[in-house]
């Protein structure tokens, strides 16, 4: 019966360590742009307004990373979410990273209360530059003439020699 | 009794080779991550600059010092630079033999995968974003044995040196050069590809004052041309005296950086279509993301999983046979040794070393939800080796390369006895380029790389990584590998220098290239 109560014990005492995994998960809620189906070629366009839908989480405000992870990465925040929705207009092409988040109190290592951000979940979007000078596509073409025609031009320089 | 120098057997051959070396798994991935990380188009513009600054200039000086000794990297390096030349050559030699053992260990990986994507029943569902076929292939025993078959390929393809390097490259280089246009073709029919294409050209011109894009961009030209393994210089020492030594750097250069710039195209194209960020390491864009991508794709997706790890087998077998070549040329040229024992000597220490970076007693990644204490030690040891064998050791060997045959030999004399045979002249301002320019900037590149992330600063490279538990001898051996393999790469590669360099080896006539040299001043009216 002793063996019998602290097997019970333990596993109520362990119980919150067993489910911490899943605890600490993030919620599974989902980030949707209403007209972007990248599988039927419908991508989000630069200066093109979107309605972003926030589905399954609590998250109060809407957040974008341009380039996340890259050396350029620009932060910027799109706004407060209303009724699960909130209209985003891009500002840059390329991928993004959309980011719902809710504003936390933490305490940093000298005590002092700060206000962050906590992501409850996050979306990685393509997004095309639309109208505009094809600046890419120049430096692509450039870049791609230079080192073909280069390297033609020096095979055949270097089998005629 | 001396072997014979053996050598090309046509400009073609060698050409394929040459870009085969430098043409490799960092080309297909690599470049696509620095590009993205860098600000896409912007980064072509140091990637240009440091492609004519450096990369050309260090490949027809590795190419003409090959030439002009007709031996291997160190040899070369004492008969320009005398015992310091020759420690500094087998500096490099060593590290590219570091390099070689995990390289060999990342193709076992791409062959495991590969095997996977064969055996797999449904490669879209397989290789699904958030899959887990790397990690769990990693883990097992099956990349052993798959390193003991590329090692096996190597030895095969090494065998006859440049007889079976030049047959095994005329059909590999070709192959390559088409899988990657089709996977081109396939990324522009995407949805979003051709947006993706150019997405990647797209640039960010803050990024052109950032001091860290321009160390990026030489960076990777020196990684992407094979510059400071001591490759290029034992692939011209089998070239015939009348070769064009300023066409065929530059040739190999461009095809190089045209492959790249491909394989940018076809990844960027599927990054943008299915909203991939890309990884930043060479690893996680190899194993994970481009996969995942494939696994997306609307068609054919078993034949496009297995070709992509094909692709990778091939064009990692182009640059690691280069790598074996370099390490067995040097050791022949040294000890006068029959190719066959080299080879084999060679081979059976880097199996060895391959496989203690593919053990998975060694590669414990923490299953989800597992104890982070068990940090993943293999892969540790693979990256702390891979920042500072190829993040130091290349940049250091050019510098010390660029010093001893500016100095040594003398830019001039190199510059006349290229120009001797070259349709494409060198002028003055190749010997300043070797003798000031490149020595100043390689410096420049390794101090602020020194100053600004490793040794110095609280990184991972520089100090130890902290465990959960932190006691026990394995947790104390884990909190101090980055300081530990540092002092096993720095001790490892100067020791090893330093005996080989001072060991008793061929009989070097010295003054053969004293007298090469007073030859070309003579010719070029300087005596």
């Amino acid at each position: 019966m002793r063996v019998l109560l602290s097997c019970l014990l333990v596993a109520i005492l362990g119980l919150p360590a067993i489910a911490a995994p899943w605890i600490q998960e993030a919620p599974s809620g989902s980030i949707e742009i209403e007209g972007y189906h990248p599988d039927k070629n419908l991508f989000l366009e630069r200066d093109s307004k979107f309605t972003v839908l926030v589905k399954g989480v609590d998250a109060t405000r809407l957040r974008v990373i341009y380039r996340p992870t890259s050396k350029v990465e620009a932060l910027e925040d799109i706004g407060e979410i209303q009724g699960g929705k909130i209209v985003w207009t891009p500002s840059q092409a390329g991928l993004a990273k959309l980011e719902a988040f809710v504003l936390v109190e933490v305490k940093d290592e000298k005590g002092d209360t700060q206000t962050r951000p906590k992501v409850l979940v996050s979306r990685v979007v393509s997004i095309k530059p639309g109208e505009g000078f094809p600046l890419g596509l120049l430096i692509m073409a450039l870049a791609g003439a230079i080192l073909f025609f280069g390297a033609f031009a020096s095979i055949r320089a270097l089998l005629r020699s | 009794m001396t072997e014979p120098r053996a050598q090309w057997k046509s400009k073609m051959g060698f050409i394929l080779a040459a870009s085969g070396s430098a043409i490799g798994l960092g080309n297909i991935v690599m470049f696509s991550s620095n590009a993205y990380k860098y600000g896409g188009g912007a980064f072509y513009l140091p990637y240009f600059i440091a492609l004519f600054l450096v990369g050309i200039p260090v490949m027809i000086a590795e190419f003409g010092l090959g030439a002009f000794t007709k031996k291997s990297f160190p040899m070369a390096m004492r008969q320009a630079g005398g015992r310091v030349g020759e420690f500094a050559g087998w500096f490099a030699i060593l590290n590219a033999g570091l390099i070689t053992m995990f390289y060999v260990t990342i193709l076992g990986w791409v062959v495991g995968m590969l095997i996977r994507a064969i055996a797999m029943e449904d490669v879209s569902q397989g290789f699904a974003p958030g899959n887990t076929v790397w990690s769990d292939l990693i883990r097992g025993w099956l990349p052993v044995s798959a390193v003991a078959i590329v090692w096996g390929l190597n030895i095969l393809l090494v065998s006859k040196g440049t007889k079976t390097i030049e047959m095994a490259v005329k059909v590999f280089v070709p192959l390559m050069w088409v899988a990657m246009l089709v996977l081109v073709v396939v990324g522009f029919f995407l949805p979003g590809g051709f947006d993706g294409m150019q997405n990647l050209f797209a640039p960010e011109p803050e990024v052109l004052f950032n001091p860290d894009v321009w160390r990026g961009a030489t960076s990777q030209m020196f990684f992407t041309l094979s510059l400071g393994f001591g490759v290029m210089t034992a692939y011209a020492s089998y070239l015939p005296d009348h070769s064009d030594h300023s066409h065929n750097a530059i040739t190999t250069s461009l095809l190089n950086c045209g492959f790249e710039w491909i394989a940018g195209v076809a990844v960027f194209a599927m990054l943008f279509a299915y909203s991939q960020l890309p990884a930043s390491g060479t690893l996680g864009m190899m194993f994970t993301v481009v996969p995942s991508g494939i696994a997306a794709l609307p068609f054919a997706v078993k034949i496009f999983g297995v070709a992509f790890f094909a692709l990778l087998l091939i064009a990692g077998l182009t640059s690691s046979i280069s790598l074996v070549e370099a390490l067995v040329a040097s050791l022949q040229d040294k000890f006068q040794m029959p190719r066959g024992r080299t080879l084999a000597i060679c081979a059976v220490v880097g199996f060895l070393g391959s496989t203690l970076f593919a053990l998975p007693i060694l590669i414990q990644v923490p299953a989800e939800g597992g104890p982070p204490g068990e940090a993943p030690i293999g892969l540790m040891l693979l990256d702390f080796m891979d920042h500072w064998a190829f993040g130091y050791g290349l940049i250091l060997v050019g510098l010390v390369e660029c010093l001893v045959i500016g100095w040594g030999i003398g830019a001039q004399n190199l510059r006349k006895f290229i120009n001797q045979r070259s349709r494409f002249q060198l002028g003055a301002w190749f010997d300043v380029l070797l003798k000031f320019i490149l020595p100043i900037l390689l410096t420049l590149l390794l101090t602020f790389s020194i100053m600004d992330q490793d040794i110095l600063k609280e990184t991972v490279y520089g100090t130890g990584i902290t465990t959960a538990d932190g006691a026990g001898l394995w947790n104390s051996l884990v909190e101090w590998s980055p300081k530990l393999i540092l002092g096993l790469w720095v001790i490892g590669c100067g020791l090893g220098a330093w005996l080989l360099s001072g060991a008793t080896g061929a009989d070097l006539d010295d003054r053969a290239v004293e007298e090469e040299v007073a030859e070309i001043q003579e010719e070029g009216g300087l005596l």
